[in-house]
């Protein structure tokens, strides 16, 4: 046990280092000037130098990433420019919210999940048991913003039952000073006010039920899920045999076994909601780390915004390594076994590495002069010899990787799968397709999964016919309410919302499988080599996963965005990079599965390549868990991308997409709430489809529910 | 064991219950909902040190509690009315004022207010290297670089020697970054050796002469929530209302729900789209006012750049086919249609002037801008369009504005991309001139001309300055532009001023004005005396609730 919390706790440690050099790039590859964006418009060139000396900009990279982490160990995180506050100084009175919020949300999350996931589980088949999974999947496609809207419009605008935002009514309790920077702990213990800790409460419940709505969905799933499969077992038959009481049976024998891996997944998502309520804080203009980072984005403030991602991603990392530690403490089999291809660098020897990290070389400077490049801060001769450089290193590796493929016989399998798949494909694939409607034909939400998805392909395809006018084109008719002519009215610019609906079906549909094909597509290269080869690539490849891991997804898009700029294709970029570790994880286990397999043992037995084993036996065999995941990747992409729309990171407004189209009738205020309406209702709908769907693959794949 | 579990439960409740119901805590104000006016704005304030800040969300709390030696008039258009000082004199040849100051007036701090504070004061902020300096001067330079001295012949007798003639220098004295600081505090800031903590510790500590200040430290909470309490030994009227509180939400439909349930009582910037929901409700009073702004499709001139813009033929084709009804459409009436450089609430204003681009019917124009291009040889052209990514007081909807544009570029061939940035960014990108098209616009603070004209169209030392979008730099119409603010006699420097703008737009035309958009703000009918003085800053210290 000591030796495992020792290697994890090394693991950790090149990940933290990695953080905090990522975190240090980022002030470099923020556009614009950092000096310029500390001083404001109207500062002198004269100026701007003279800053640029004394803040020690002009030195090279290493001499001022030595000087951050110098900083960074007393404790000194910067100053924003913005405010000119210390950095430390604004996260505590940010951090405290956010936790409180989180606190709060997860609370509420876990006791509606858990009763909604035992309700429903002790009583299959009733409209308990409906209501539950209705709500879990409506939970988990809604955009969260969206129902923020909603959910502020309806209790704080039209009923008057909650405030609008804040912590506090801060004008009714003008000598409130917080000590601890938890606002219900100093109203309970340090005031002792009653009246005080009611209105903390009353303004914590809804940003907290909003925030809450995504990890009670997959709670109350879960916990579902967990105690169907216990209340099935022998000794739930046995104590009941016994003539135990129905509820002991429940509280007592199967929920206490059912909660258990419910408990490790709240962790988790505690983790999740710490860094990613940048949506529900917006909305209610919480004063937390996500409104922080939203803040710090939109004036390019690079201190606070450095600060908040070593934060959270720090955060990140201690909660993924009590997660794992849990599960060995949980699991006696982890703390032996399990040591070998799964294990990290340090029990590598440097010599195991090399050749990758040599292998990797060219690509990552393709990467960094790439980011560098596109931040213009450098002349173009410099620019254009170290592209050649970099390309020129890469040209290197192709052609001797080609000439080492094609000696081996790589080539070959390449070329070879892919006439299998071509050949086999058809059938196989006809044959299963097939066998999969047999299937859902009993699986009624994934048939409604299916028609949703099946309409909103449709919409997609047949969108220049079905739509009336031009999704781009100004009608000169603004703000026009529904009509024959207009069915769901104009936009502010004149344009007709039903047919930008109905473009941005394509838009978003495409978007979303651009963005989930890329990360299929590196997480799978990813996965498959690390799964296949194991050892160093395995250790090497898998830290950079976890290294991706440690942010929050939704915040690593945030980012990702912030520095390559708001556009369309940078949008799909973040959002298919945020995605990758999901499937690399998945598609290493199944590899890792697959290549323990009697037929892989036969076929290395026969002498077979192994570049050809991993990819003509293995990968073919792991496909169809990764479709499943996949169906599902398309929800949260399109999720993403609305959210990064609707904080304005969404790029040229003029194309068709849901998000966007949601945005610009949020800037309408009252006049855009049936446009907010709407796109939300479509983004929800094919979600929810997408959702679905998942759901019943995953059913058909699962030998279990496939019996039944 | 259920009777167990169900005692724990209530003995919990019941303890922090009683916890919190006891009393015994720390003491806490309930404050009287008529002692405190809440403000919710769409801006934070974060620099609250006049010298150091040119935001406008800090300028407007910040007029709040310090004053200049002047101030603008309560309706428009400006006139410049004595505050701290009573009365000025200023010689003919408008190079040596003197202003007699008020007496009687005490600072925040106890400090007395007299001629060595304002010179203070003005050394401040106006001179980078005095030891109480904050680390940047916005308007220095601009506004106070041309200060030879400041002297003090007696207690309550400041001369301000500049080195030219400069008639408006007056409306400088005005300007938010003019305000008085008292010397007791600037001596404080002279020990604190960071000038980033001297400007932090002045947004915590106020100390000027206005009707309210921030009393303790930890009245400002955080940048989102400020509280100011009204100043006992305010020279004026003391304020009605003890107490304000300022809160923070960027989003205008928040806004607009809490000013209609009344959990507010003032709100800045109402979206446009709310204004007439807003006006006829009847607990709320909108307020709207032409502000002094201009929002404009700003057009790279630089030949070096090699963009098609540098040719004027494709300006005035690109200046034919923008037609700004839409535009004004998409503001919901709160904006104005614009064809110069000057709003029409500033002197120089050229009243009946429209350029030759923007006359006659549009297919007549979109014709005539088609048949510009193919001589320039660009039949089609694909065209970068760089906006901000967060509305601006000028350009309440980046985007769409943005993307009215492209459509209207596409009627003759051109194609615009649209690429919204952040506005540190867009001030880089503006000021290397990276960008053949750039949609941005820009705020007068004092009703002058030379705010627009200098920065805009104009620059120092043969180059265009940093905020000149175009790139655009003509000697002889930099001459003309100095010649017209050292000009003494006001009729002929508003003719210089409208000549300017004939040659400019026909010969040039660097730029599309746009559009000028109304501001507004919105209160609870149940609060009087509050205004908005004629530079659109709002006044807290004459309201009252009604029955109060």
């Amino acid at each position: 046990m000591l030796t495992l919390i020792a290697r994890r706790l090394l693991a950790a440690a090149p990940m933290l280092i990695g953080v905090s050099i990522a975190a240090f790039l980022l002030l470099h590859a923020l556009p614009g000037d950092p000096a310029r964006a500390i001083l404001g418009q109207r500062a002198t060139e004269e100026n701007v130098k003279r800053f640029r000396d004394a803040e020690g900009l002009n030195d090279p990279l290493p001499v001022q990433y030595g000087r951050f982490l110098g900083d960074l160990s007393s404790g000194d995180l910067g100053k924003s420019h913005r405010s000119n506050r210390d950095v430390v100084d604004e996260l505590s009175e940010r951090v405290p919210a956010t936790i409180e919020l989180t606190l709060f949300a997860i609370l509420f999350a876990s006791v509606a999940g858990i009763s909604l996931g035992v309700l429903a589980a002790v009583k299959p088949r009733t409209i308990w048991d409906f209501l539950c999974l209705a709500f879990a999947l409506v939970g988990v496609s809604m955009p969260i913003f969206w129902l923020g809207f909603l959910v502020q419009k309806g209790f704080a605008g039209e009923l008057g039952m909650f405030p609008f935002g804040a912590r506090l009514d801060i004008a009714k309790w003008p000598t409130f000073e917080s000590d601890t920077g938890f606002f219900l702990i100093d109203a309970i213990f340090v005031y002792r006010n009653a009246e005080l800790t009611f209105d903390v409460l009353h303004h914590l419940m809804l940003p907290a039920m909003v925030l809450a709505t995504v990890p009670m969905a997959l709670i109350a799933r879960m916990t579902r899920a967990n105690m169907l499969e216990i209340l099935d077992q022998d000794f739930i038959r046995t104590a009941r045999a016994k003539g135990l009481g129905p509820r002991p049976v429940i509280m007592r024998h199967a929920m206490r076994n059912a909660l258990i891996p419910v408990i490790t997944a709240i962790g988790t998502q505690f983790g999740y909601l710490l860094g990613g309520a940048v949506l529900t804080e917006t909305i209610f203009g919480w004063p937390g780390m996500g409104t922080y980072v939203i803040e710090a984005i939109d004036v390019l403030d690079a201190k606070p915004l450095q600060a908040s991602v070593m934060l959270i991603a720090g955060f990140f990392i201690a909660v993924n390594l009590i997660t794992d530690l849990s599960y060995a403490v949980i699991d006696p089999r982890l703390r032996h076994g399990g040591r070998k291809g799964s294990e990290s660098v340090p029990g590598a020897t440097l010599l195991q590495v090399f050749p990758w990290f040599l292998a990797a070389l060219p690509w990552l400077g393709l990467l960094v002069v790439g980011v560098w490049s596109s931040t213009g801060r450098s002349d173009a001769a410099t620019v254009r010899r170290a592209w050649m450089l970099v390309l020129a290193l890469v040209a290197l590796e192709v052609v001797s990787m080609g000439a080492i493929a094609l000696y081996r016989g790589w080539l070959k399998a390449v070329v070879m799968t892919v006439a299998d798949a071509l050949r086999n494909g058809l059938t196989r694939g006809i044959a299963s397709l097939v066998d999969f409607l047999k299937f859902i034909r009993r699986h009624k939400p994934a048939i409604i999964g299916l028609g949703l998805i099946l309409f909103m392909v449709i919409t997609a395809v047949g969108a220049p016919l079905i739509a009336p006018y031009d999704p781009m084109e100004g009608l000169q008719r603004y703000n026009e309410p529904a009509s024959g002519e207009f069915w769901l009215g104009t936009d502010a610019q004149g344009r007709d919302l039903f047919s930008r609906l109905v473009w941005g079906a394509r838009t978003t549909l495409l978007i979303a499988l651009a963005a989930t094909l890329l990360s299929l597509l590196l997480g799978t290269v990813v996965g498959s080599l690390a799964g296949y080869f194991g050892g160093a690539a395995d250790g090497l490849l898998m830290r950079g996963i976890d290294f991706m891991m440690s942010f929050p997804s939704f915040l690593l898009a945030v980012v990702t965005v912030a520095v390559l700029g708001r556009s369309l294709n940078n949008l799909i970029w973040a959002v298919g990079i945020v995605g990758i570790p999901l499937f690399a994880r998945q598609v290493r286990a199944e590899v890792l599965r697959v290549k323990s397999l009697e037929y892989v043992e036969a076929a290395r037995a026969v002498g077979t390549g192994r570049v050809a084993i991993l990819l003509r036996t293995v990968l073919p065999n792991c496909i169809t868990p990764i479709i499943v995941l996949a169906t599902l990747g398309m929800g949260s992409a399109i999720l993403d991308v609305a959210g990064l729309a609707f904080l304005g990171l969404g790029g040229d407004p003029f194309v068709p997409e849901w998000g966007l189209i949601l945005k610009l009738g949020w800037d309408e205020s009252s006049k855009g709430a049936f446009q907010v309406g709407v796109a939300g209702a479509c983004i929800l709908g094919t979600v929810l489809g997408f959702n679905l769907l998942g759901d019943g693959l995953r059913d058909w794949l699962d030998p279990r529910t496939r019996l039944k | 064991m259920r009777f167990f579990q169900l005692a724990l439960l209530i003995s919990t409740t019941a303890f922090v219950f009683f916890a919190s119901a006891c009393g015994g805590g720390k003491e806490i104000e309930k404050a009287e909902e008529d002692e405190v006016l809440t403000v919710l704005r769409g801006d934070k304030s974060e620099i609250l040190d006049p010298h150091a800040t040119n935001s406008g969300g800090d300028a407007n709390l910040i007029q709040q509690m310090y004053e200049g030696l002047v101030r603008p008039s309560e309706r428009p258009p400006v006139v410049w009315e004595p505050c701290l000082a009573e009365s000025w004199e200023v010689d003919g040849e408008f190079k040596t004022y003197t202003f007699k100051l008020r007496k009687g007036v005490k600072f925040h701090d106890g400090a007395d207010f007299n001629a060595a504070a304002v010179k203070r004061s003005y050394d401040r902020g106006r001179n980078l290297d005095d030891p109480a300096a904050p680390p940047k001067l916005p308007y220095a330079e601009e506004y106070f670089g041309d200060i030879v001295s400041i002297e003090t012949p007696d207690d309550h007798t400041v001369v301000f020697k500049l080195k030219e003639t400069n008639p408006k220098f007056i409306a400088n004295t005005g300007l938010f970054a003019a305000s008085i600081v008292s010397p007791t505090a600037i001596k404080h800031m002279e020990g604190i050796k960071a000038a980033n903590e001297r400007q932090g510790w002045l947004t915590r500590h106020p100390a000027g002469t206005g009707p309210y200040t921030i009393a303790t430290e930890s009245d400002y909470k955080d940048s989102m929530t400020i509280t100011m309490t009204s100043f006992d030994e305010y020279w004026g009227d003391k304020a009605a209302i003890p107490r304000v509180v300022f809160k923070w939400s960027q989003d205008a439909k928040n806004r607009r729900e809490q000013i209609i349930a009344g959990d507010v009582q003032l709100i800045d910037s109402p979206a446009p789209a709310d204004w007439k929901d807003l006006d006829a409700n009847a607990d709320v009073t909108l307020y709207s006012w032409k502000a002094e702004n201009l929002c404009y499709l700003g057009m790279n001139t630089d030949p070096a750049k090699g963009f098609a813009t540098s040719d004027v033929r494709v300006r005035k084709a690109i200046a034919l086919a923008v037609n700004r009804d839409p535009l004004v459409a998409l503001y919901d009436g709160t904006a104005v249609a614009h064809h110069v450089l000057l709003p029409p609430v500033t002197m120089g204003f050229p009243e009946g002037y429209l350029p030759s681009t923007d006359k006659g019917p549009r297919d007549e124009r979109l014709a005539k801008a088609r048949d510009l291009l193919v001589e320039a040889g660009h039949e089609t052209l694909t065209l970068k369009l760089l906006l901000p990514s967060v509305a601006r007081p000028y350009l309440g909807k980046p985007p769409q504005v943005a993307d009215m544009l492209r459509q209207q570029l596409a009627d003759i061939g051109i194609t615009v991309e649209l690429e919204p940035q952040p506005m540190a960014q867009l001030g880089d990108n503006i000021t290397e001139g990276a960008a053949p098209l750039v949609l941005i616009g820009w705020m007068g603070e004092t009703g002058e001309p030379d705010d627009f004209w200098r920065p805009l169209l104009s620059g120092g030392g043969g180059r265009p300055g940093n905020s000149n979008v175009p790139r655009f730099y003509r000697q002889d119409v930099a001459d003309q532009i100095d010649a017209a603010l050292r000009e003494r006699d006001s009729s002929r420097r508003r003719a210089m001023y409208e000549n300017l703008e004939k040659t400019v737009h026909e010969e040039f035309r660097p730029m599309v004005p746009l559009l000028s958009a109304m501001q507004a703000m919105a209160w609870r009918t149940e609060v009087d005396g509050l205004y908005v003085d004629s530079t659109g800053t709002y006044r807290l210290a004459k309201a009252r609730y009604k029955g109060q």
